[in-house]
């Protein structure tokens, strides 16, 4: 027995040391070439980046180039990604973090009350955000049920997939949309109101927890539109799956925000790829994996592939995160919140 | 191979008790009640294990859930969608746990009584829904209960979604507990009562059943614990339609995300309340079960 | 027990009916979508650095926890079991509510006793990390995965009795003889279906694991997070499918090593 166990132990470590032998590492490509593993040589720094799991895309090609700079040779990247207020709530009880990027202001704000990020950490030209995206619509191939804007959701029969704002605080984008569209960004609040009871009343049944939770409902068959991210439609499109999107004329700006942390063992290193990000050559491969550049003349570059809406609201129209946050998202007060208790009971 | 080890078992049971038929009987034995760990140490190990493994952790949780006083837990615990998410959760598990009670003890009696070809396959599987990451296996029984379902069973966005996951993630439990006893349950008598006429069905409920059902209803009670606390392989397929199909787990996620960890601790503590007292419940039956089946012997 | 071919064959066929649909099917969608593109790929998408370094992780997680449950878990079995003392009841009780706490809330409550700020946070802030790092992870699975080989064991410790024990030490074996030689004979499957469910469940844990873990990829991602991570935020679907098949596979070869094993010494 206690050889029989003791045999168990041993293969189960030999295995285990036996594959220690092969090459671990942090790449998960496959057939990855020799050249970008050699990098490790010189290792001067390591930078611990946590995101939200969204802009992954983005951090996979931007890295590789930022290690090509002269600022950024011989730094290595420490990646974690997650739901955002989870990587925000990691890193509050002390995840070695040096750099964060994040879906909403409010997990970055946490992170200042904790002390961890400076207060200023959206002083800068861009205010701390290196790039966004839009709120769209999905729909199925050839857009069967004809939806073109935020009104066609509201036709009979149509039902809507979009995470529950209150199990991912980033899901939050989703429905602003709308109501900044109905409401006149803010100024006609009943107006918003009324739209968001209608779709969350009578054309939203299920309630994912996550956005890829959503996605992964809507593309295995339920629902007739689903609201994302444009970047997230961009992706799944080019995964090759039968959806196509479409930007409602008045829409919303989403903005995640990206901060270095005070404490940051590496701070000239983070600080460089923070600033890198906001160049012109970092924005550019941003916007190639989808995402909505910040710099005005790297947008003009790709205004064919990010069409600008008639409008884009965005959260200082409504008042800054704050303000949304505690009039229509806080429980048992907030407006959204009281329609999402409404239309289940 | 279970039959095969199943002889074996047999076997060295019937070695192993050759001395015992030849020692004297108890009362004169120096120390009755069979090997134990010397009684302080042993005693003091477990409590000192469980104490760092599980008891200061839901101490620490329980403390947090009083962060708001004892007027903040009432409130986040009967709040009416806290309420609603533990009645959801409390019922899909016990039907869970019925279902699991019922065939886990008829899978573990076929995989180790019955003999057909591909038994050891059948048998091999059964761990595997624990080895599964959840999000895998909730994306699978979405594809093939959702709407999209090859066999025209739909089932997404229902409580019956929520149970088929449930009862997915939980199937190892009962089987597991009940098989080793079976593996090692007395045939003798078993074919003694058929022996003297008893037909199988009253063998069963006689014979085989009081002897299985400590652990029956160990592995029952470890499948309810489980399905209360599970989430990670039901939201998908379930919807998370609060009072519909949202889960204690889930709205305990929600709590976090919308920073009301005291509420989240809260609904946390209540559930393991349930927990707690349904597995004492459960304990006390099984103890009782036990003992009626030592006087029998 | 003897009965009829006829309610055997009913009885098999309601037993395999039922695992058919809830676990043949799933798993059969499981391994046709891993294979459906050739061994090759299937290997290739196993081989990457991030998923060699996150097996390891996991085997070294399991290889830490099993030695562990398996003493402290007979060692509670024989006490709950064998031991009349205050308090046992409660106890009893006590083992199996791991599993009535949501994985996040496992998580949080590990958080608040070890982390940084918690309980023992004297701990982390003198430089030994618990949270976040590897000692966390291995933690949060032994939590999860206790109540297995107690409760294994217990039902076999119960049907065995006491009287050969007792014999045992009439017969002037020591203590020790007789737990080696009569009792962890005795209740060997029990633990050996303990320890299978024990690696299982720590291969598979996902929601108090990533809590606790840093979560690098190549560093604190184990096998589960792997998968998450390439179905979550690379997109990449069919990479979880085969990294799930391989947590499956690695869990087979543990459930036929212990069967092997047990046969060879019960053959001896």
């Amino acid at each position: 027995m206690g050889r029989r166990l003791l045999a168990l132990t041993t293969i189960t470590v030999a295995v285990g040391l036996g594959l220690s032998a092969c090459a671990g590492g942090a790449s998960d490509v496959v057939k990855e070439p020799a050249a970008t593993n050699a990098a490790a040589v010189n290792t001067t720094s390591t930078v611990n980046l946590y995101a939200y799991a969204v802009p992954k895309a983005g951090f996979d090609v931007v890295i590789p180039a930022f290690q090509k700079t002269p600022a950024g040779a011989g730094v290595q990247f420490q990646q974690s990604y997650g739901a955002s207020g989870d990587q925000s709530r990691k890193v509050e009880a002390g995840a070695p973090a040096d750099f964060v990027n994040l879906s909403v202001e409010p997990d970055v704000t946490r992170l200042v009350d904790a002390g961890l990020v400076a207060p200023d950490w959206n002083a800068g030209k861009y205010r701390g955000i290196p790039f966004g995206s839009v709120v769209t619509i999905v729909v199925r191939k050839g857009n069967p049920k004809g939806i073109k804007d935020w009104d066609d959701l509201l036709k009979p029969g149509v039902q809507v997939v979009t995470p529950n704002p209150f199990s991912s605080g980033s899901a939050k984008w989703n429905l602003l949309a709308p109501y900044a569209a109905k409401s006149n960004g803010g100024a006609n609040q009943a107006a918003g109101l009324a739209y968001v009871s209608q779709l969350v009343t009578d054309h939203v049944k299920i309630q994912p927890k996550s956005g890829r939770e959503a996605t992964e409902a809507f593309l295995q068959g339920s629902g007739d539109a689903l609201l994302s991210y444009e970047n997230e439609a961009l992706f799944i499109e080019k995964s090759g799956d039968p959806v196509e999107h479409v930007t409602p004329p008045t829409t919303f700006k989403i903005e995640n925000p990206a901060a270095v942390l005070k404490g940051s063992r590496n701070l000239a290193a983070t600080q460089a790829f923070d600033d890198y990000l906001y160049t012109p050559a970092a924005q550019r491969l941003l916007a190639g994996a989808g995402f909505r550049p910040v710099d005005p003349t790297v947008a003009a570059e790709f205004s064919a592939k990010f069409p600008q809406p008639t409008k884009l609201w965005t959260i200082a129209d409504l008042g800054g995160w704050k303000t949304v946050d505690s009039s229509l998202f806080k429980q048992d007060v907030g407006a959204i919140a009281v329609i999402y208790d409404k239309a289940t009971s | 191979m279970t039959a095969v080890t199943a002889e074996n078992a047999e076997r060295d049971r019937v070695v192993s008790q050759t001395p015992a038929s030849a020692g004297p009987g108890p009362e004169s034995v120096p120390r009755p009640g069979g090997w134990r760990p010397p009684r302080h140490l042993g005693v003091g190990v477990v409590t000192l294990w469980l104490s760092i493994i599980v008891l200061l952790p839901l101490a620490a949780l329980t403390v947090a859930s009083l962060g708001n006083g004892l007027g903040g837990f009432w409130e986040a615990v009967t709040a009416p969608a806290a309420l609603a998410s533990l009645r959801v959760t409390v019922l899909v598990s016990a039907v869970v746990a019925v279902v699991n009670a019922v065939m886990g003890t008829l899978i573990a009696w076929v995989l180790v009584r019955d003999d057909f070809r591909g038994k050891r396959v059948v048998d091999a599987l059964i761990d595997l829904p624990f080895a599964l990451p959840t999000i895998v296996a909730s994306i699978v029984l979405l594809s093939l209960y959702g709407p999209n379902s090859p066999v025209g069973v739909h089932l997404s966005a229902t409580r019956w979604g929520v149970i088929v996951a449930l009862a997915f993630v939980t199937l190892p439990f009962v089987v597991r507990s009940v098989q080793p006893v079976l593996i090692e349950a007395d045939r003798e008598v078993e074919e003694a009562a058929s022996s003297l006429g008893a037909t199988g069905w009253t063998t069963f409920r006689r014979i085989v059943l009081p002897t299985l059902l400590p652990a029956v209803i160990g592995g029952t009670g470890l499948a309810f614990a489980r399905a209360i606390g599970e989430y990670g392989s039901v939201v998908l397929i379930g919807g998370n339609i609060p009072r519909e199909t949202q889960v204690a787990s889930q709205y305990i996620q929600q709590q976090i995300e919308i920073d009301r960890p005291e509420a989240a601790a809260a609904v946390s503590v209540a559930l393991l309340a349930i927990a707690f007292l349904t597995l004492l419940v459960l304990r006390v039956l099984s103890g009782r079960a036990q003992r009626r089946e030592e006087r029998a012997v | 027990m003897n009965v009829t071919q006829q309610t055997r064959v009913g009885l098999r066929t309601v037993a395999l009916g039922y695992l058919f649909v809830l676990l043949a099917l799933p798993i059969g969608v499981i391994l046709y979508r891993t294979f459906e593109p050739g061994l090759s790929e299937f290997f290739a998408s196993i081989s990457t650095p991030a998923a060699i370094s996150a097996l390891n992780l996991s085997l070294l997680i399991v290889a830490i926890v099993v030695p562990l449950n398996v003493v402290f878990g007979v060692v509670t079995a024989l006490a709950l079991v064998r031991g009349r003392f205050r308090g046992r009841g409660l106890l009893q009780a006590v083992v199996d509510l791991p599993f009535a706490v949501s994985p996040i809330v496992v998580g949080v409550a590990l958080i608040m006793l070890w982390g940084a700020g918690g309980w023992f946070g004297a701990l982390d802030r003198s430089g030994f990390t618990v949270i976040f790092g590897l000692p966390g992870m291995v933690i949060a699975t032994i939590f999860v995965t206790l109540p297995f080989v107690v409760r294994e064991v217990e039902p076999v410790l119960h049907e065995i009795g006491t009287d050969q024990e007792q014999a045992a030490s009439t017969l002037g074996a020591t203590g020790w003889q007789t737990f080696w030689r009569i009792t962890l004979p005795a209740i060997r499957w029990g633990l050996t279906y303990g320890v299978v469910l024990t690696v299982a469940r720590a291969l598979g844990e996902f929601g108090a694991v990533i809590m606790v873990s840093s979560g690098f990829a190549g560093v604190s991602q184990t096998l589960t997070l792997l998968v998450h991570a390439r179905y979550i935020d690379d997109h990449n679907t069919y990479g979880a499918y085969a990294a799930a098949t391989l947590l499956m596979g690695i869990a087979l070869v543990v459930l036929l090593l212990m069967t092997v094993l047990d046969r060879k010494r019960s053959n001896r």
